[in-house]
């Protein structure tokens, strides 16, 4: 549940309190959205993870017993303090850098902008299991308050939100959703709209690479199975992807005002929009699914099954 | 039990194939159906290579006359269908069904009559469409069958002829596919991990997946084709607001994958046999299994790269270029770890090994050329000249067809015992090799000097005789090796030697056992600790060993009066349960039969046989989903349950039936999802949504239609709860809550049509309306058969088979869990779309 409340707070009101009206000129390098709540969540993450790494290195966070220490040590490996770092630039990118105001200029960049959220930024900051590592560095009055919360959520909402098959379908229709006219066009223009869009895309990525990635999952998809969740994925985005490419006429008439200041043609900028999602995309799916795929294939030789290891039998 | 030669004789006699006539129509076993699925796709492949020599004849100079055009352009369609659809994949399946269980220690297939059942559709598919050639009615649309020249406006009875007979083919691929993953999945011996699978193995566990929704798609093109000639649907009807374009989208979307289908079971082979005779492991198991696992995925995105011609955005060809790089790449991961094999080893140059190497060697020049095919420019310019012919020659036959080859003379000692003449096999090597190059090599110099693809002949003007001469000659020495081969098999049967157990000294388990192998192959399941079962170290003794041969001697030569194997778990590969499979039966048969003569019905316009046709394998299912009472008997009295603490009836996932259903279902999704493309495709290039005009259909209506659906959904996954908790009568009430609810939404679905003021006549938008909802109807329709079947069930049946019902219950939630979600998506595209978008 963690690391959604955390996507959402950095991603949450922004741009209504930063700017009014749009750019009547084509966005430059000097135009960064320095968004106070964008940069205020940034540091909040941050700061949290750091504290929380912090007191699970010296022990204080975790109970004792070696279950829990075993864990505490899987968490604190070097390697996901960077990854972190990696995703707070990777968001620092998509969300402050100019390809933000770009994005209402230019439809292949907010393509890019998504893509860079959804498939760069979600399965890292995943990968760096920020849920529990923040939950530790919150102050404990705030730490009971937070699993109260989730206690309060249930069970079966825990349920459905690490079920695969449930938050691959979220995924998939938060990809599609937005993609249908009218509501891609109402983001454009209601930068509230905007926020939901853009939240909508990180938590339900967030959830949907967390059922790969997280590093604690006793829920984790084996495998074979993470190959086929990435792979059907790729298979609907590609559609979509290709839908977009090859339309004879741009959806997104609202971009028709901007994109030839960069020389380009409304149904040109959607098409590269299209390939955007059909292929570098996708292509992020494919290495998370062969990264996955090789962990499946390690071998150690010798090791056997043991036979009366039956607690898969589902009687 | 303990080894005695009394229960070995019992095993035998368990598991003896049908003699006579017609016992061996009613065959199931995997060894003796892979076999009849080999040799049927050989004559093929005879046949189809007769057709390519005719071809040849009529080219070897300007100005033939020895074929006329029309003749020309059969052959081309004949000689392309048969060597894809009808020898090439099916082969290779064949080669799957004798293999697969050897290769991972199990006893059959997984789903033995399933087997049979492919086997017959695919020699009923394959003869149906070598019929036209009986009644003057060949298919002359090439093996891609465009539209519009494929319609009935330009077309007659000779499309159907492809259409249908493809159809059935496409069936038995998916039935081999269900019966490979599936087989794969849960029959691996214990310690086989997925990192320990032969890499053959691995490649078809890959292309099991990928026909599971490439044929399906394709599949589902050319029954909406056929809609489109016998119903006069407009699917691909420019003046009704169809779409040509679509059945290029549709059909390349089998069609590139098609491609690695066919390709990285090739590679399968040659990952086993260039180890094998450089008598050391493969270098880089797991980058080779990585890049078949790429060129999988990346093969379903790159299907608009054979419609460079058809118009795409120019923006797009620099993402082109790229992606078909990533396929450049994994093979190349592939040829380097095959070459760091052989280097610096003492390879036995044996024909397995010849074909292999000769394989690297035609397969890199195809893949250089389909480097330069896959630039845009260069693509325009070569676009349908004897470049490409060239090209994918060298793609298909250095591919595929000397890795086939290869395997032939690698397991033929497996299937038959007798060893091959070496001698012979040089001499086919040299002929193939050489003819093959001497054919195709010359034919990229004709492509850039503008010969022709598809054109019967070609003026003299071009200066083409030599080039064409010299191709002509070369395919007869192709030919000849061909001859030579079948004298090498023919002579090693009459004459051959002895093979033993494993005559190359192999590595993999399927050479542990008699050649040829007994029916049942393994007296006791085989234990695996490595990634080379005949080469690894005897394993360490330890706790798991103990109890796993403690296990092994327990089941040796068990089941003894019925056919059963070990289940094991899919990634752990720990023992979980016994499964029985099924013995030598007619109804597969039968089924087949039914299954052509819907197929004839819609070929001759004479439905009413289609309807018999229908009818009768309807029939047939439900007699061979019926459990018998004799086998339940030998389940509920079998004492290996209490010996070995493993069941012989089992639910959920630990049974091969629940993964059944979720092969079929993969199916039925890639079916709609199919549908859909085509919905929302025709909707892309539509002005007007609904077409002309059209009235947006009713929310309301459909709404309350949907809703009963997903109710009634719900309300079956609620009885399976409430018959965990043992309460069967509130199940029964809720099961038949749902029908009433499924009834409801029936009713209301035909109430609909009879209200609409369209047909699918009408245009392409009237077509897409009836025909997806028409879909949803059918696959309700099946929902209700199982829903039904379970109220019967839970009426009737002996507490003792507690887990077969629970796994009766299990697959129809399964399936109406997945109705329910189509049934979501529907409701989206017909209802809810046309006011979006």
């Amino acid at each position: 549940m963690w690391p959604l409340a955390l996507g959402g707070v950095a991603l949450s009101p922004n741009r209504a309190l930063a700017h009014g009206a749009p750019l009547d000129r084509p966005v430059g390098w000097q135009d960064w959205n320095w968004d106070p709540v964008i940069l205020l969540n940034l540091v909040l993450l941050f700061w949290l993870y750091q504290r929380g790494w912090q007191k699970l290195q010296l022990g204080h966070a975790s109970h004792s017993g070696r279950s829990s220490e075993t864990a505490r040590q899987r968490l604190t490996v070097p390697w996901r303090r960077t990854v972190l770092v990696g995703a707070i630039g990777v968001l620092a990118l998509a969300l402050i850098s100019p390809l933000d105001l770009l994005g209402e200029q230019l439809g292949w960049a907010h393509m890019v902008q998504h893509m860079v959220l959804m498939t760069v930024a979600a399965p890292l900051l995943m990968l760096a299991a920020p849920g529990l590592i923040c939950l530790c560095g919150l102050p404990p009055a705030a730490r009971r308050l937070c699993l109260a919360i989730r206690r309060r959520l249930g069970r079966d909402f825990q349920r459905w939100t690490w079920s695969p098959l449930a938050v691959w379908f979220l995924y998939a229709v938060a990809t599609w959703g937005w993609h249908l006219p009218e509501f891609y066009q109402a983001a454009l223009r209601d930068p509230w709209i905007h926020d939901l869009q853009h939240l909508t895309f990180f938590i339900s990525a967030c959830l949907f690479w967390r059922v790969l990635l997280d590093p604690m999952g006793r829920r984790k998809l084996a495998g074979g199975l993470a190959v086929l969740y990435l792979f059907t994925t790729t298979l609907h985005a590609t559609v979509l992807g290709v839908l977009m490419t090859l339309a004879p006429v741009a959806w997104y008439g609202d971009y028709e005002r901007t994109v030839h200041w960069w020389g380009l043609s409304a149904l040109e900028d959607q098409q590269i929009a299209g390939l955007i999602m059909w292929m570098p995309a996708c292509a992020t799916y494919l290495i998370v699914a062969i990264a996955l795929f090789a962990k499946a294939l390690e071998e150690r030789p010798g090791e056997l099954p043991h036979p009366l290891l039956r607690n898969m039998v589902a009687q | 039990m303990p080894r005695t030669p009394e229960s070995e004789q019992q095993l035998h006699q368990t598991w003896a194939p049908a003699t006579g006539f017609p016992g061996v129509l009613s065959e199931v076993n995997n060894r003796i159906l892979g076999m009849r699925f080999m040799l049927t796709a050989f004559i093929f492949f005879l046949l189809g290579g007769l057709l390519a020599l005719l071809m040849r004849i009529q080219l070897s100079v300007s100005h033939n006359d020895f074929l006329g055009p029309q003749t020309y352009n059969e052959l081309f369609t004949m000689h392309g269908s048969t060597m894809m659809f009808l020898f090439a994949v099916p082969f290779l399946e064949g080669l799957a069904m004798l293999l697969l269980p050897m290769m991972i220690g199990a006893r059959d297939l997984a789903f033995p009559r399933l087997s049979a059942y492919g086997y017959w559709v695919y020699l009923f598919g394959g003869v149906l469409f070598y019929t036209s050639f009986l009644l003057g009615a060949v298919p002359d649309i090439g093996w891609f069958g465009y539209t519009p020249l494929s319609t009935s406006r330009f077309t007659g009875m000779s499309t159907d002829f492809w259409l249908l007979g493809l159809s059935l083919v496409e069936v038995a691929g998916l039935a081999a596919a269900v019966e490979i993953v599936v087989t794969i999945l849960k029959f691996r011996a214990p310690g086989m991990t997925f990192g320990r699978m032969p890499l053959l193995v691995l490649s078809l566990l890959v292309i099991g997946v990928m026909i599971l929704v490439a044929f399906t798609v394709l599949l589902t093109a050319t029954v909406l084709l056929e809609l489109d000639r016998t119903m006069n649907t407009g699917f691909f009807d420019v003046n009704r607001g169809g779409n040509n374009l679509l059945w290029q989208h549709l059909f390349w979307f089998f069609g590139h994958p098609e491609v690695y289908i066919m390709f990285l079971p090739a590679t399968g082979i040659i990952s086993m046999v260039i180890p094998v005779f450089s008598r050391r492991p493969v270098v880089g198991y797991v980058l080779i299994a990585m890049a078949i696992l790429v060129t999988g995925f990346v093969s379903f995105g790159l299907w608009v790269h054979h419609m460079f011609a058809a118009g795409l955005p120019t923006v797009s060809m620099t993402f082109f270029a790229a992606a078909s790089l990533m396929i450049a790449l994994a093979s190349g991961v592939q040829v380097f770890a095959w070459i760091a094999t052989l280097w610096g080893s003492n390879p036995q140059f044996k024909p397995p090994l010849l074909f292999a190497l000769g394989f690297i060697f035609l397969f890199v020049l195809g893949g250089l050329t389909g480097v330069m095919v896959a630039i845009v420019p260069f693509n325009q310019q070569i676009h349908d000249t004897y470049f490409v012919v060239a090209h994918f020659h060298y793609v298909l036959i250095g591919g595929v067809l000397f890795p086939i080859f290869a395997g032939i003379y690698y397991w033929l000692p497996k299937m038959t015992g007798k060893l091959l003449s070496p001698r012979l096999g040089q001499l086919n090597f040299w002929l193939t090799f050489v003819g093959f190059n001497l054919t195709f090599f010359p034919m990229h110099i004709m492509g850039f000097l503008g010969m022709a693809r598809r054109v019967y002949t070609y003026p003299s003007s071009l200066q083409l005789d030599g080039y064409n001469l010299l191709a002509t000659f070369g395919a007869g020495l192709l030919g000849l090796g061909v001859v030579v081969m079948i004298v090498d098999v023919v002579h090693s049967l009459l004459r051959g030697g002895d093979a033993g157990n494993n005559p190359w000294g192999a590595d993999t388990l399927e050479w542990s056992i008699a050649s040829p192998s007994p029916d049942f192959h393994f007296r006791q399941f085989p234990i695996v600790t490595g990634r080379h079962p005949l080469w690894d170290p005897a394993p360490a003794a330890s706790e798991e060993l103990t109890a796993l041969l403690r296990l092994q001697e327990e089941l040796t030569d068990e089941p003894q009066m019925w056919r059963g194997t070990l289940v094991t778990d899919a990634t752990s590969t720990c023992p979980v349960a016994i499964q029985f499979l099924p013995g030598s039966s007619y109804i597969p048969f039968w089924a087949a039969l039914a299954t052509l003569v819907a197929a004839v019905g819609v070929l001759a316009k004479a439905y009413i046989l289609s309807a018999c046709g229908g009818g009768m394998l309807i029939a047939c299912l439900a007699v061979w989903l019926l459990p018998r009472e004799s086998t339940l008997q030998w389940l509920r009295e079998s004492d290996l349950p209490d010996r070995t603490g493993l069941p012989v009836m089992s639910s959920g996932s630990s049974s091969v039936a629940w993964w059944g259903m979720v092969g079929l279902l993969s199916i039925v999704g890639s079916m709609f999802a199919a549908l859909f493309y085509s919905y929302f495709y025709i909707r892309l290039f539509s002005d007007q949504w609904p077409q002309e005009g059209l009235p947006r259909p009713e929310l309301w209506l459909g709404g309350a239609a949907y809703a009963a659906l997903i109710g009634a959904g719900l309300c079956q996954r609620w009885a399976m709860s409430r018959f965990r908790d043992s309460d069967h009568t509130g199940a029964r009430v809720r099961y038949a809550a749902a029908g009433v609810l499924a009834g409801a939404y029936l009713a209301m679905q035909v109430w609909d049509w009879s209200e609409l003021n369209f047909t699918h006549q009408t245009n392409a938008y009237g077509s897409l309306y009836y025909v997806l909802s028409g879909a949803l109807v059918l696959l309700v329709l099946v929902g209700l058969a199982l829903t039904g079947s379970v109220l019967l069930r839970l009426g009737h049946s002996n507490p003792l088979d507690h887990v077969l019902v629970t796994l009766h219950l299990q697959i129809t939630t399964l399936f109406w869990t997945v109705a329910s979600v189509i049934a979501g998506l529907v409701f989206a595209t017909l209802y809810l779309s046309p006011y979006l978008l």
